[in-house]
């Protein structure tokens, strides 16, 4: 009986340290690092697929770049559906049609 | 009678083929990724590829199952093929109304995520007419799950009409499944922005799963009540 009962002791150890294990995994995979460029390119191909001006919409990019680039700073751990959800946040002010595309970019099918 | 059954089978089971969204869906992306980084040229010739690459692979999948039909059965399916085809229907209508979509304010669909991003790939990679036209074959071979019993009905329909309306009623089932596509092709050129799209497939999404799961119900119900009914009597 003792036997069995540190068996299975011993086996949800092992269980709660794989699982452990498999969370941080999955958390170093999704973590990104806030790329400013990266942003601004990903909102003017954007802009250029809703036909917008690309001087305005420049100004926009890097306006909420400046934006985003302050929240990712008081973060320690950010994801890339995180920077989406933030960009597009602040991006609505300024165009919504273009935030609505920015957001929802990848879930169309 | 029996010639105007089989034609409004055809154009049922077309209809409810051109509900499906995964062609919709792929074009769309295809215009996203394609406006961002072609020239207007260049995405017009590759969304005229797509369009026409799920028109032709259509009508091949429906004329090879006639031929499929005939060789196996060497007569258009009766009784127990009818009443198989009813069943699948119907179950199939569930699954539309049910799993076709993912859950959430978007239109995801039922494919794996791997298909998914395979689409979303291949659709940022395509540069001449060509490929879009195998992109548009693509994506009606993978909506094979949810449209081969349409393809069967139509099919074995097809079959009991006269020689000369078949490919006439043929081509009239691949255009009427492609009509979702050129419909926004034309509203995307008259200056429909791809959000205004997108938008109207979110807020429409329970209206096109439902109509479309009825449409299915409605074949089912056709082919019981105008097929196996009459028959016994």
């Amino acid at each position: 009986m003792r036997l069995a009962e540190k068996a299975k002791a011993k086996y949800k150890k092992a269980q709660a340290v794989s699982k452990a294990s498999e969370q941080k995994a999955r958390a170093d995979k999704k973590k990104v690092k806030f790329s400013r460029k990266k942003l601004i390119d990903d909102i003017m191909f954007e802009a250029r697929v809703l036909g917008r001006h690309t001087g305005s919409a420049k100004i926009v990019a890097e306006k909420v770049a400046d934006e985003v680039e302050q929240w990712a700073e008081r973060r320690e751990f950010i994801t890339a559906d995180d920077i989406r959800r933030a960009a597009s946040l602040r991006l609505k002010k300024y165009d919504e049609d273009l935030a609505y595309i920015y957001k929802n970019y990848g879930k169309i099918i | 009678m029996e010639g105007l059954v089989d034609v409004l089978v055809v154009m049922l089971a077309s209809i409810a083929n051109a509900g499906l969204q995964l062609g919709t869906g792929t074009l769309l992306l295809l215009y996203n990724e394609s406006l961002g980084r072609k020239v207007k040229k260049t995405t017009r010739s590759v969304t005229c590829g797509f369009i026409l690459g799920s028109f032709l692979l259509s009508v091949l999948l429906i004329s090879t199952t006639m031929l499929l039909i005939l060789l196996i059965n060497s007569h258009p399916l009766v009784e127990n093929g009818l009443i198989l085809l009813s069943s699948l229907a119907i179950a199939m209508a569930v699954m539309v109304i049910g799993l076709y979509f993912r859950r959430g304010k978007n239109t995801m669909l039922w494919i794996p995520d791997f298909a998914a991003k395979y689409f979303r790939k291949r659709a940022g990679k395509v540069d001449t007419p060509v490929e879009g036209m195998a992109l548009g074959m693509t994506t009606v071979v993978a909506e094979l799950p949810f449209s081969v019993v349409l393809i069967l009905i139509a099919a074995n329909s097809l079959l009991n009409l006269p020689q000369a309306v078949i490919i006439l009623a043929l081509v009239g089932y691949a255009l009427i499944t492609v009509m979702p596509l050129i419909i926004m092709k034309l509203l995307i050129k008259n200056g429909t922005t791809l959000a205004e799209i997108q938008r109207w497939r979110v807020r429409n999404k329970t209206f096109l799963r439902i109509f479309t799961g009825i449409c299915y119900i409605a074949l089912a119900v056709f082919i019981i009540a105008f097929k196996l009914l009459e028959r016994a009597q």
